[in-house]
């Protein structure tokens, strides 16, 4: 019994050593990307807070450059606005003509048509030509009658929404990267949400503190995308490898598939987290391989992970109705 | 007295350097300065051993907390704590460390020198093997190993050598 004493008191360092390396260790094993405790992460207040200071210092850094891909971006969106706004009239013209085509010329011989099914009915004629209007009425509206109308259903069928976000801490050195924005639970985030800059992805929201928020950066080795070519529509899994951060890898593409070197990949919308077709890089070349059965492709991302600065976290009002489904087909 | 609220007050400034400055600091990802180590390696020998590494275990938690690493550092400065006293009577005698402040003023350079080169290197080869656990690619592992402790190395001897603390603590 001495003995053992003796030994534990000369041996007393190794044993504190062992004891909080093997904390460490259960620590390090358990922390998984999406399931964080906010008080051991950067969601939470303290370090937030912290964090928050430092940014409103650093976040002028850069100012220059991020107006110009904002320009850049402006005038592109500002392009593709005219040209679907001409699609729009184009279409909204094809459709009134369309319309006139089907509604307006038959009407003459709609009246007796309503006469034919009701041929045992003696009503006024006042009362008929009610009964006629309503019927045609009932018809138009089955296609929206103006632009005013066309609009208003786009609305309604969006059902995302996108939140403005400043990056408080950004890493890009580690496996395992993780990015801090100013904002939390009490601004509507929750976990899961997907994250975006003007030019591209950036990640998915995994712990969220009251004011403060942990996203997982794409440049994380454990994270995993699904996104497509954008001319063919073939699906892979994007992944980086955690060397270069401009680079990742769209991995499970079928061997058939043809590509070339500048194609664009976009989000294939199949995750809850990102709409389809968000851009996420352009192709750059062929990535080795260990699986045969599959094409790997490098892919150059289009966000500059080293310099984010404002990003948007998109809002998905389905989101948990999918994940429910999705959960429940599991088991 | 003064030395150790000097000493309090280093610290925090250091580990507040490390997380919003140094930790951003890298090129490509490569070469990342541990300044942080310093506060460690600065503690005077005759201190109890089991309080140094306590004090590793929760510097390495506090900057985990920090950048989302959880157990990262933790692991690899309680090791490096512990490591602190076998490696210091490598090359000096007990007596010695006793008396004397470990820094460069108090050490002289070529024993601190060696000691500090031998503890970065320790350091360094710990974190990215921890954080490469299940990741494995040899190259670039030795290649973050290399500049990290080329950079570590640097910062640490010319913040030593501002001697903010000139005698032992």
């Amino acid at each position: 019994m001495r003995k053992l004493l003796q030994f534990l008191i000369k041996r007393f360092p190794f044993l504190i050593f062992l004891l909080y390396a093997v904390i460490s260790v259960v620590l390090l094993v358990r922390s998984n990307p999406y399931h964080q405790s906010v008080y051991f992460s950067s969601s939470n207040t303290f370090v937030g807070s912290v964090y928050s200071l430092s940014s409103n210092i650093t976040g002028y850094f850069g100012l220059r450059e991020v107006n110009q891909s904002l320009l850049v971006r402006t005038g592109k969106l500002e392009q593709e606005l005219q040209t679907l706004r001409e699609q729009l009239k184009e279409s909204e013209y094809e459709l009134i003509q369309t319309k006139n085509t089907l509604f307006r010329d038959p009407k003459k011989s709609k009246p007796t048509q309503v006469k034919n099914a009701k041929p045992k009915q003696t009503t006024v004629v006042d009362n008929l030509a009610t009964n006629v209007t309503i019927v045609e009425g009932a018809m138009e509206n089955m296609i929206p009658d103006t632009l005013e109308e066309i609009r208003k259903i786009e609305i309604w069928e969006t059902k995302y929404e996108f939140l403005m976000a400043q990056v408080i801490n950004n890493k890009i050195s580690h496996y395992e990267n993780y990015i801090t924005l100013n904002r939390g639970e009490q601004d509507g985030i929750k976990p899961l949400m997907g994250v975006v800059d003007h030019n591209g992805i950036v990640g998915i929201v995994s712990v969220v503190g009251p004011k403060y928020s942990v996203v997982i950066s794409l440049l994380n080795t454990k994270l995993r995308l699904s996104a497509k070519l954008k001319n063919n529509e073939y699906f892979g899994s994007l992944v980086w490898k955690g060397d270069d951060y401009r680079f990742a890898v769209l991995e499970e593409l079928p061997l058939h598939v043809n590509f070339e070197v500048g194609d664009t990949v976009v989000t294939s919308g199949y995750s809850a987290a990102f709409p389809p077709g968000l851009i996420v890089g352009t192709v750059e070349g062929v990535a080795p391989n260990k699986n045969d059965n599959f094409h790997a492709l490098t892919i150059r991302l289009a966000t500059e992970f080293a310099r984010l600065n404002d990003v948007q976290v998109i809002i998905n009002n389905e989101q948990e109705e999918q994940h429910v489904i999705e959960e429940n087909a599991k088991k | 007295m003064v030395n150790v609220i000097k000493y309090i007050i280093i610290s925090i400034i250091i580990l507040l350097l490390q997380v919003l400055v140094l930790n951003n600091l890298n090129i490509k990802g490569y070469a990342i300065p541990f300044l942080y180590l310093w506060i460690i390696l600065r503690l005077p020998a005759s201190m109890s051993r089991i309080v140094t590494i306590s004090l590793g275990f929760f510097i390495g938690l506090i900057v985990d907390i920090f950048s989302n690493t959880l157990g990262m550092h933790a692991l690899a400065t309680t090791f490096f704590a512990f490591m602190k006293e076998p490696v210091t009577l490598l090359y000096i005698s007990r007596e010695d460390v006793k008396n004397n402040a470990i820094s460069l003023a108090g050490l002289g350079a070529s024993v601190y020198l060696k000691l500090l080169l031998t503890m970065v290197m320790i350091f360094c080869i710990s974190i990215y093997l921890i954080e490469a656990f299940t990741f494995v690619n040899v190259m670039h592992l030795l290649l973050k190993i290399g500049t990290s402790f080329l950079s570590t190395f640097v910062i640490i001897l010319a913040f030593d050598k501002l001697n903010l603390i000139h005698k032992n603590i």
